[in-house]
């Protein structure tokens, strides 16, 4: 496979982790080492000031990539708020971007989501939008200068895995920036096959973290997505219609 | 001395002159913290001089784990 570079920057783990609802800022911090994910997520919310978020002490901002994502934002305006204040709050001027407007599905917004991302863009953020896998969608926001496109494999926590396979195919097909599998994969062999797709990296959070070993669990996804990868570049072959013997055809008994 | 600090009015018994001391007031540690006054983000370079009033409307915010 090509090597993944982000913004110009070479992500050597296409495992990107999520680092919400882990039972423990302590499992948090060795799933994510045992996951060997250079690029983490994180949310922003108000301080609570009589019970602070333990998790942030427990992610080393020197080790990883810290990628905030604007969820909660439900249009374009909430979720540029957010960037601009993860990027005062960081320095970091990465942002996933998330508008999910509906809080059933928490499908993403693709209207606003564009709009947002051209705001963001020309405020000098390198944005990688969360999106439905549209794959219009997708060239558009290449077009305004995202850094990725994003595209859902099912719907966020619902580890479903890879249901919208055939509109991340075209996305992969078209794209000329890296295409991240996010959301929806509950298992190992549902990052293993976003990658057999041909996608550059997944992004899993809830399939690792609610497991019940969920350093067990993240261990299993780095495994799976390296084997994929390792599939990939071993050259795999292509696909029949019909039975090729793998034994000879000759010399059969009388 | 009144604020409403992530929608909640706050008393301080005394006066908060700016972004920097109203944080030590509430004991955060401004590293990772972003910090919105009446709708306009402050940059942490600008704490110190920027003049926190009586009702102003803040926002404090940091990182927690999510996907």
């Amino acid at each position: 496979m090509k090597p993944l570079i982000i913004a110009g920057r070479e992500i050597k783990s296409r495992l990107f982790l999520g680092t919400g609802k882990f039972p423990s800022p302590k499992v948090m911090a060795e799933a994510l080492e045992v996951s060997g994910a250079e690029i983490v997520t994180v949310a922003l919310r108000r301080v609570s000031f009589d019970s602070p978020d333990p998790t942030l002490s427990a992610i080393d901002f020197d080790k990883y990539l810290v990628l905030p994502n604007t969820s909660g934002a439900k249009d374009a305006e909430e979720a540029v708020r957010l960037a601009r204040l993860a990027r005062a709050a960081s320095g970091i001027n990465w942002v996933k971007l998330e508008v999910t407007p509906d809080p059933v599905y928490l499908l993403p917004d693709p209207f606003e989501t564009l709009k947002a991302a051209e705001m963001l863009v020309k405020e000098g953020f390198v944005v990688l939008p969360y999106i439905h896998a549209d794959p219009v969608l997708a060239k558009r926001l290449e077009d305004v200068g995202c850094a990725t496109v994003m595209p859902l494999a099912a719907p966020i926590g619902s580890a479903r895995g890879m249901k919208t396979e055939e509109f991340v195919r075209i996305i992969i097909e078209q794209a000329n920036v890296p295409v991240v599998v996010d959301a929806g994969l509950g298992l190992p062999s549902h990052a293993a096959k976003a990658i057999e797709l041909g996608a550059d990296a997944v992004l899993v959070n809830t399939a690792i973290a609610s497991a019940e070993d969920p350093v067990k669990m993240a261990k299993a996804f780095r495994l799976a997505v390296e084997s994929a990868v390792l599939g990939m570049d071993a050259g795999p072959i292509e696909e029949q219609e019909k039975a090729v013997a793998s034994s000879p055809l000759t010399g059969f008994l009388d | 001395m009144k604020l409403k600090i992530n929608g909640e009015i706050r008393e301080f018994d005394r006066d908060i002159k700016n972004v920097s001391e109203l944080l030590e007031a509430l004991k955060i540690n401004s590293r990772f913290v972003a910090v919105e006054l009446n709708g306009r983000v402050i940059y942490k370079e600008h704490f110190e001089h920027t003049l926190v009033k009586e009702n102003d409307k803040v926002e404090v915010v940091s990182f927690v784990g999510g996907g």
